[in-house]
């Protein structure tokens, strides 16, 4: 008896321990990130950062910041509608084998590394298409990455409106699609945007897709689509970390310091802005 | 509107899905401005038969049906327009169904999706039809807040306002107070006493004190067969069938 009580006592604590140490552990490296890049990067921080483009290994990151938000708005403006109608189409319209099908495509380029995507867009288009590395080709190939994960997102919050919203807009006399844009994809909304910026933020981390497609300028975006090259921020601190100079290192960690705040940025302004636009959403969301 | 002509009228409908037959050979009338009970026990084709009133079944996969349904002398299967038939036949489901917006919006849905724009129009509609629905007093000078966070009781009246907007003939409840507690199910039982002053009223539901209380007429379906329809109290006390007695009495056979 005294020993099962002990024996079980010990277990019970053996428990705990366990889980908190694998906490600290998966904890420690985010912490040390974000305490690293955080002092360094506003150590590094100045008004020229805004306002300069970057001149050799100094300067500024104006062209980068913009870049990087042309980029993603370009790619965001392409995957978020094809997404969010894909979505739709697999919950309310395709037969079953089509959707499966689709799905399966979806996974499967949920899997293929992002440098891959890079090398698929280098060659289709900006050398065959000849449209060299512009926003467009970046624009389109993180489409392709965020892609899956805007369409996933929009099954599964479509999957989730209750069939009874559904049918109580039918029964009211609304047609299909009255009964999906009004009903289905605004229960929906929270967990669509939920998707697009988690698409977004997956999208803006990336390197490997732009060195292939936007190559790299030291010059502000202009509004060429195509044929004009663009900066971005993840290459400046690919690249600069790697140079032998003070000014490089802190132009890095200031555009790594960016990008997180940006990511950041993004989550508070939209999820606030969901609430601001649809109060309603929040109750059900519960 | 036909007068003499009964507000629902049910002739020979057998209903299956897939090979499974649902419903066999019913045949009944509603007359205008009464509630009807259509009792019975679970998985026996009662929301089957209240979802054939207004074309919801159309929507399952394998649906047939024979027989056929008029409303006000027209045969709603004839009908080219189920969104039309949908206007004139409401529907409150089991559970409430609240949209994720407002309480004003909930109510305007339908009229909206009618085509009224304007704002005093519509506030005038979602009125009445609060009134109606009696919850008025509960909401007003909340229109605005989001039906999402009313009890369960009220968002039921709040659907019952809502099928109210577009002006039915007919309303359908399927089982409307069956996941509501018991102060909430009075407040709904006594509200359709006073809907059929102006509507028709056809309720499912398998709480046979509730059709008792407040039914003019009720169907008892069992084995997806009418097995008895008449006038409430007659169908209570003098029961023609003795498997209807069977099932009022809790006996198996």
């Amino acid at each position: 008896m005294q020993r099962t009580r002990w024996t079980r006592l010990f277990w019970d604590r053996l428990g705990w321990i366990l889980a908190l140490a694998a906490m600290a552990l998966s904890l420690i490296p985010l912490l040390d990130i974000l305490v690293l890049v955080g002092s360094r990067g506003i150590r590094a921080m100045s008004w020229s950062v805004f306002t300069q483009v970057t001149s050799g290994v100094s300067g500024g990151l104006a062209n980068a910041i913009w870049g990087t938000l042309l980029i993603v708005l370009v790619a965001m403006l392409i995957a978020a509608p094809l997404g969010i109608f894909g979505g739709v189409y697999l919950i309310e319209f395709s037969p079953w084998r089509l959707a499966d099908a689709l799905r399966r495509g979806s996974d499967i380029l949920t899997g293929v590394p992002s440098i891959v995507l890079g090398y698929v867009g280098y060659v289709t288009m900006v050398v065959w298409w000849g449209w060299g590395f512009s926003l467009l080709a970046a624009g389109i190939t993180l489409t392709m990455l965020m892609l899956p994960y805007i369409l996933r997102a929009t099954e599964l919050a479509l999957g989730k409106v209750p069939s009874d919203l559904r049918q109580a807009s039918l029964a009211l006399g609304a047609g299909r699609a009255a009964t999906i844009w009004r009903i289905s994809l605004r229960s929906a909304a929270p967990g669509i945007l939920t998707g697009i910026i988690l698409a977004l933020s997956i999208a803006m981390g990336e390197t490997a897709p732009l060195l292939y497609t936007a190559g790299w300028s030291n010059y502000l975006p202009t509004a060429h689509l195509t044929h004009a090259p663009v900066g971005y921020l993840t290459y400046v601190v690919w690249t600069y970390i790697n140079e032998p100079f003070a000014s490089a290192h802190a132009l890095a960690y200031a555009a790594a310091f960016l990008l997180i705040f940006m990511i950041l940025a993004f989550n508070v302004l939209a999820r606030w802005g969901l609430e601001r636009l649809d109060p309603h959403a929040r109750g059900a969301r519960r | 509107m036909n007068v003499g002509e009964a507000a629902l009228r049910v002739e020979e409908l057998s209903i299956s899905f897939g090979s499974q037959k649902v419903l066999s050979d019913v045949t009944f009338r509603v007359e205008r401005r009464s509630i009807t009970a259509i009792v019975g026990p679970s998985g026996q084709g009662k929301s089957t038969l209240l979802r054939t009133f207004n074309r919801m079944n159309e929507h399952l996969p394998g649906f047939r049906m024979a027989g056929r349904v008029f409303l006000d002398g027209e045969d709603i299967y004839q009908m080219r327009d189920v969104v039309s038939l949908r206007r004139r036949v409401g529907m409150v489901f089991q559970r409430p169904s609240p949209f994720p917006m407002s309480v004003f919006d909930n109510v305007a849905f339908g009229p909206r999706l009618n085509g009224v724009r304007d704002p005093v129009a519509l506030h005038r509609v979602v009125e009445e039809s609060l009134r109606r629905a009696a919850l008025w007093d509960e909401v007003d000078g909340k229109l605005a807040d989001s039906a999402v966070n009313l009890s369960g009781g009220q968002q039921q009246r709040l659907c019952i306002a809502r099928a109210l907007a577009v002006e039915p003939e007919l309303l359908l409840l399927d089982e409307p107070a069956s996941a509501l507690d018991p102060a909430s199910t009075l407040r709904i039982e006594d509200l359709c006493q006073r809907l059929k002053e102006r509507y028709t009223l056809v309720m499912v539901t398998h709480n046979l004190q509730q059709a008792a209380r407040i039914s003019d007429h009720t169907a008892v379906l069992l084995g997806g067969r009418l097995v008895e329809f008449g006038e409430t109290s007659q169908v209570f006390t003098a029961p023609l069938d003795p498997r209807t007695e069977a099932y009022l009495t809790g006996r198996r056979d």
